[in-house]
């Protein structure tokens, strides 16, 4: 009877949130601005061959005296190669597919302190900081306003 | 546009080494494959220490950081302090933070180098000093030492010229293989709290880093613990 009950109120409660439906592809903000802005970002606070250079997971960004993308052809130190570019753009971009807006994508959680709107990050560092302690952390807000071009409906 | 002109400048530049051989690097942008301001001291505004890029290598264990007022120290003072190099040291960082990061004290190099500050002289040049004083915002001082010869680092920190409250000493050394990539290093760290004297602090503030952080087994058996729990309360509320 409880249950009966609930199950008409939980479709109404949603009805009302304007539950809405994810794009079936991931949203692809410009690639240039992540070129020049975001990939440095990403480079220098998450591209160490411990965290997101590291094979075992999935987001990974690929750079000089980083990862690399092929090793056999690319030195350690060699320049950025578009191929690595553009591969660490779709690693990125796919953090920010399942969502409908900026806020949810996991680009932006996951960097993020937990008290301040975060998600659960392993990449904490040796004092259990995450990345970026707020919001308004500089680099945090490039990858912001980079993230809410792929959404532009969004409010 | 200025940006395009650099990528165009370093795509068209003679393949140079830029690894992470000298400090140098550690200030240039992390485009071109440096830092991008970045020290990797392991300091609370720069967490992560050199294990994140440096690793599968046991750290060595002939290091030594000496002079640090373990008592307590006492304001104004001055303390002689040196890190002495493991064999194969690709070069080390020191500095001395509160506990939000911000530099405290003046941290000095120890003037009048000797042999052992000294980088290997190159094609009978004079040999070069291997320490760098690195200066970065949030009033922080970094000392660095290059593993171009020296085997170790002076440095003279001087405290605040009124108590402060605790401080912390964070360093990271590498002890590298010469394999020119940062698999097969050692390294070695440092996190050391410098309370006033007299004084008790805080002692516990250093966890783990990147790679070392999963859920605990412990907490793995608690949440399934309490996870169980709540099955069995929502069955008993049906």
């Amino acid at each position: 009877m409880r249950r009966a009950v609930r199950i008409p109120w939980l479709a109404l409660a949603l009805a009302g949130c304007g539950f809405e439906t994810p794009p079936a592809d991931p949203p692809a903000p410009s690639a240039i601005v992540f070129e020049n802005e975001v990939y440095p970002i990403l480079l220098r606070d998450c591209g160490f061959p411990d965290c997101h250079g590291s094979s075992e997971r999935f987001f990974r960004v690929f750079g000089p005296n980083r990862a690399r993308l092929d090793d056999a052809v690319t030195a350690l130190d060699d320049p950025a190669t578009p191929e690595e570019i553009a591969a660490s753009y779709e690693r990125a971009r796919s953090m920010l597919s399942g969502v409908t807006r900026p806020e949810e994508t996991l680009l932006l959680r996951k960097p993020l302190e937990v008290d301040v709107g975060g998600a659960p990050h392993m990449g904490i560092d040796q004092h259990g900081q995450d990345v970026y302690p707020s919001p308004d952390h500089p680099s945090f807000r490039i990858m912001q306003e980079w993230v809410a071009l792929g959404f532009p409906g969004a409010p | 546009m200025r940006r395009a002109l650099l990528a165009a400048l370093i795509a068209l530049a003679p393949a140079e080494a830029a690894a992470f051989s000298e400090y140098e690097e550690f200030e240039r942008s992390a485009f071109e494959g440096g830092g991008g301001g970045r020290y990797f001291t392991g300091s609370f505004n720069d967490g992560f220490s050199c294990n994140v890029c440096h690793r599968d290598a046991p750290p060595p264990t002939d290091g030594e950081l000496t002079g640090l007022p373990l008592d307590g120290y006492v304001a104004g003072e001055t303390y002689a302090l040196e890190l002495e190099l493991p064999d194969g040291a690709s070069g080390a960082a020191l500095e001395v933070t509160d506990e939000l990061g911000n530099g405290m004290g003046t941290l000095e190099l120890v003037g009048g180098p000797q042999p052992a500050d000294l980088c290997l002289p190159v094609d009978g040049a004079p040999a070069e000093p291997a320490a760098h004083l690195n200066d970065l915002p949030q009033s922080r001082r970094v000392a660095t030492v290059d593993g171009c010869g020296a085997s170790r680092l002076r440095v003279t920190w001087t405290a605040p010229a009124s108590p402060a409250g605790p401080m912390w000493l964070h360093a990271g050394v590498v002890a590298s293989d010469g394999s020119g990539d940062p698999t097969g290093d050692g390294v070695l760290t440092y996190s050391q709290v410098i309370a006033p004297l007299g004084d008790r602090a805080e002692r516990t503030r250093v966890g783990t880093g990147c790679a070392t952080s999963p859920p605990s087994s412990t907490g793995l058996l608690a949440s399934f613990f309490f996870f169980g729990l709540l099955l069995v309360r929502a069955r008993s509320l049906r």
